[in-house]
């Protein structure tokens, strides 16, 4: 079942293309790929998905629902009744008005997109166990009462965001750390944080930006056995990777972009093999491009 | 024929906030700091003008308006190198500080300024001695009067915003200031002493807001130690509105705002016309905040 | 400084409850040997440490600039004062409309100004006090009785009791101030408060998990300014004569400082802050003719010598010595 589809996804910054006339599928259970030279729009599709930018052209569906669409005129704001009548409480006039207008981040995350940053965004001052707690938030609700008077509902609440907190460190392996300070974690221990992090949301689809940036071959090993059991718990990967062990051990699907263009969709093996993504690779020296 | 007269006052209000305006811009420009000090560095133009004049006077035990030439270039020099003190005492630490820190050492700045104004000079209003301002004007079109004095102020600023654009456009210490603007790193890659461009700033900045303030002083009569707070923020105001971090924002946002403050004293009410200034200053500030002539320096990333 | 620093820490090992049972003894008793002038004192530090803690929702939590505070304070003075001279309604049952209308203002003046990069917000903020002070001073709409504000004011009265001396009012704002450090606490460590301190944090991490950052600032906004309206009620019913100069810069300023120098993000910080801004140059002659210029002086220098301000809280003393406020654009992050 297609949990995401990008419908011809196009991104100019001025005069520059970063994403021309991307379209692709994710499938619920996947681990899809995005792969490419430095600058092809990877990370760019990324930020159109999760709300940061608006597409230029073109559109993204998240389980059958438009999330990303190219902002609106004035034009078409004015002409259009919704935009008119959205502050109605009616409930369609509520669904036409989501699908009309720009969501912000924390909108598509609710929808269940999480991710993670390809330069780490963690709350440094904070503790393992704080940052990944941010992750039940939008799906919890105490307020200002809740938090004055604390009534049974808050104190349930709140031992409930800890445990799912400690249940998510525990799954990327990060228990021992739980009152540390994000800063004060080892680099491979921040980038899972941020993944127990994301995970913490309860996303049906992950999205992670060079999760294995930085890593050592052992830990590069550990991140793939990661992926598999977030895969294996229900939730669909994508990412975006520049080191081929990682991408070609666990990605099922790849894509291929090269300037902001696809240049090739399939299997490891016959990405590898594909004329086009060889061409777009030589002269990178620092890649490897045989695989296991 | 009114509204030719709002116009000049307008003009000549908007002289003094240019000129006071560009003393922010300069400086948020190479430090990305907004000098609340500056304002009251205007002030003390005021005030030491008047203890220039009054030693003047009483050497010579008359009056004169050519009294003023040299009691401009005293308080000329004299804030210019105040304002260096303030950057080398209050600023320089806190150059790696973030964004915060510098914002309240600059509002500290000002209350020592203001605090020491009035303690040394007292609450109650100053005036300049009569005989110094010039008296007399000419009639214009329409019936319109311009005074005397307001061709002086206006002849004066023109006079030393021309200078300030032709530094800052064709001399290499100008060039210098504009590269630091815009990255102190590069700047000291190209071999550019960034402290010393920053001292110049801090020299010709408080330069210019020390004469204006007292030419203000000359041109209304009276004032009393607040004149920084109401002016600094005015002209704060115009830096905003022309383009922070650019100078030909400052000049143009200074005399937009002098000649809208004047029109909306005139026609509107003369009461609310503070508050014009505000509004204006919110409006711009959430619909386009890099004011009318853009800011200088690039701030995505 | 390394001997205060030490003294600080080892302060803060001792149970913090005798700590809070011993100072809330002290509060109580230390007025009784004193004369009026002193007991006034008192109550104007413990009116500044509660309009120092509305500033702090908004300061230390949100991490938002707010340098247009007593705004709030004097909207909530001149909303207390109107309702009891025309309306003759009694102090204490004014105190929740000042409450209401302080909040209500601090929602419609930072909703439009949330999405401003932080330098910004704060230059908006000093706008905005402004405006406020000036539209009082023109007596809008008539009521606000011009520049020399209105008079006759009530005093609060307990059931029939009139609380005319300064001591009463000591004790009544006491038990505000009481109040108002238990609110924050509480806010301090729910889920309100953690989200809070996302924001201030990481914005961009902080709405990638969900959080509607401009939800929770404003949040913050209205919470502070509310409470900075009852604050202005209390004032107002003691000192019983107000003007707009209570909402002018300076006293925004004096918050401000109170909050930041204090230790921006602590409950004792604000405490200390309000004595070294409120209490001493009140309580020095010296001090008050100079008191711009102390509270300059002590800006300046607490800025290069300890940026984290006298009494900082862990977070923000590793916060201060790099850039505080990461100016995040509204959009745009990594680019590729």
């Amino acid at each position: 079942m297609t949990l995401l589809e990008t419908k011809r996804l196009t991104k100019n910054f001025g005069g520059l293309t970063a994403v021309d006339t991307v379209s692709f599928d994710v499938h619920e259970g996947d681990i899809l790929g995005l792969i490419g030279p430095n600058g092809a729009g990877k990370t760019t599709i990324f930020n159109m998905i999760t709300g940061i930018y608006a597409p230029t052209k073109g559109e993204i569906s998240f389980q059958g629902q438009r999330i990303a669409h190219p902002e609106l005129t004035w034009r078409k704001r004015l002409t259009t009744p919704v935009w008119w009548f959205n502050w109605l409480p009616i409930s369609s006039i509520k669904q036409q008005w989501d699908d009309f207008r720009m969501l912000r981040p924390h909108e598509i995350t609710e929808r269940g997109i999480a991710r993670t940053f390809q330069t780490i965004h963690l709350f440094d001052n904070l503790t393992a166990q704080e940052n990944v707690m941010s992750g039940p938030h939008h799906l919890t609700k105490a307020g200002v009462w809740g938090a004055l008077f604390r009534p049974p509902s808050q104190q349930e609440e709140e031992k409930h965001i800890v445990a799912e907190a400690r249940h998510y460190l525990d799954f990327m392996g990060l228990s021992d750390y739980r009152d540390e300070l994000a800063k004060n974690l080892p680099y491979g221990h921040q980038r899972r944080l941020e993944i127990a992090r994301a995970l913490a949301t309860r996303p049906a689809l992950i999205i992670l930006d060079e999760p294995a940036a930085g890593l050592n071959e052992q830990e590069s090993i550990e991140l793939m056995a990661l992926i598999e059991d977030i895969r294996a718990s229900g939730v669909t990967v994508l990412l975006i990777e520049h080191d081929m062990k990682v991408v070609m051990g666990i990605c099922e699907r790849i894509i291929v972009l090269d300037y902001g263009k696809k240049i090739a969709e399939g299997t490891p093996a016959e990405v590898q093999g594909d004329p086009r993504v060889i061409k777009a690779y030589l002269g990178e020296e620092d890649e490897e491009e045989e695989v296991v | 024929m009114q509204f030719i007269q709002q116009m000049i006052n307008g003009v000549t209000i908007g002289a003094f906030y240019s000129l006071v305006a560009l003393g922010y811009t300069m400086v948020y420009g190479v430090l990305k700091l907004i000098n609340f000090a500056h304002g009251d560095l205007f002030m003390w133009g005021a005030y030491l003008g008047l203890t220039v004049i009054n030693v003047l006077v009483g050497l010579m035990a008359q009056g004169s308006a050519f009294f003023i030439v040299p009691a401009v270039i005293i308080v000329m020099i004299t804030i210019a190198l105040a304002g260096v003190l303030v950057e080398r005492i209050a600023y320089r630490p806190l150059r790696t500080a973030g964004r915060l820190a510098p914002v309240i050492s600059a509002l500290g700045v000002a209350f020592i300024l203001q605090s020491l104004a009035r303690n040394v000079y007292g609450a109650s209003y100053k005036t300049y001695p009569t005989g110094i301002t010039p008296r007399g004007g000419i009639v214009i079109a329409g019936g319109a009067r311009i005074s005397v004095m307001q061709i002086i102020v206006l002849a004066v600023s023109f006079l030393m915003m021309g200078a300030l654009y032709l530094f800052v456009q064709r001399t290499r210490i100008g060039t210098a200031m504009r590269a630091v603007s815009l990255n102190h790193d590069v700047s000291r890659l190209m071999g550019i002493d960034v402290n010393r461009i920053i001292a110049i700033v801090f020299l010709i900045g408080p330069g210019l807001g020390g004469v204006a303030g007292m030419i203000v002083a000359l041109y209304y009569g009276s004032f009393d130690f607040t004149l920084g707070w109401t002016y600094g923020l005015k002209a704060f105001i115009a830096a905003i509105l022309g383009g922070i971090g650019n100078i030909p924002g400052a000049m143009l946002g200074g005399f937009l705002l002098g000649i809208i403050e004047t029109l909306g004293a005139g026609y509107i009410s003369p009461q609310w016309k503070d508050v014009i200034a505000y509004v204006i200053l919110i409006l711009i500030l959430i619909f386009r905040p890099t004011g009318i002539l853009g800011e200088r320096v690039a701030e995505k990333v | 400084m390394a001997i205060l620093q030490d003294t600080v820490t080892r302060f803060r090992k001792v149970n913090p409850l005798w700590w809070q049972v011993g100072l809330l003894a002290l509060a109580i008793l230390m007025p009784l040997p004193l004369g009026d002038y002193y007991r006034s004192v008192m109550w104007r530090t413990v009116l500044y440490v509660m309009l120092g803690l509305s500033l702090h929702i908004i300061v230390g939590y949100a991490g938002l600039f707010q340098l247009g505070h007593a705004a709030f304070y004097g909207l909530g003075a001149y909303t207390c004062a109107l309702l009891n001279l025309h309306f003759d309604v009694p102090i204490l049952l004014t105190l929740p409309f000042s409450v209401l209308v302080a909040a209500l203002f601090g929602y419609l003046i930072t909703r439009p100004i949330l999405h401003l990069r932080g330098d910004y917000l704060c230059i908006v903020t000093i706008a905005f006090g402004e405006v406020v002070r000036l539209a009082l001073v023109n007596n809008i709409f008539g009521i606000t009785g011009g520049a020399n504000g209105l008079s006759g004011i009530d005093r609060p009265a307990l059931f029939g009791f009139v609380l005319r001396k300064p001591i009463y009012h000591y004790y009544l704002t006491l038990f505000f101030l009481i109040i108002t450090i238990f609110a924050v606490q509480r806010l301090e460590h729910s889920r309100l408060g953690r989200a809070w301190m996302y924001v201030r944090e990481d914005e961009v991490a902080a709405e990638a998990m969900g959080i509607d950052t401009i939800q929770v600032k404003l949040l913050a906004f209205v919470l502070g300014s509310g409470w900075a309206g009852l604050a202005g009620a209390l004032y107002a019913g003691r000192i019983t004569v107000i003007s707009p100069d209570q909402a002018k810069f300076m006293e925004s300023v004096i918050l401000f400082c109170v909050v930041v120098l204090g230790g921006a993000g602590s409950i004792p910080g604000v405490f200390v802050g309000t004595l070294g801004m409120v209490t001493l140059p009140e309580v020095s002659r010296f001090l008050k003719a100079w008191r711009d210029a102390w509270l300059g002086v002590a800006m300046v220098t607490m800025m290069i010598a300890r940026p984290e301000g006298l009494w900082p809280s862990r977070r923000v003393q590793m916060e201060i010595r790099g850039d505080l406020e990461k100016p995040t654009p509204p959009h745009a992050i990594e680019n590729q």
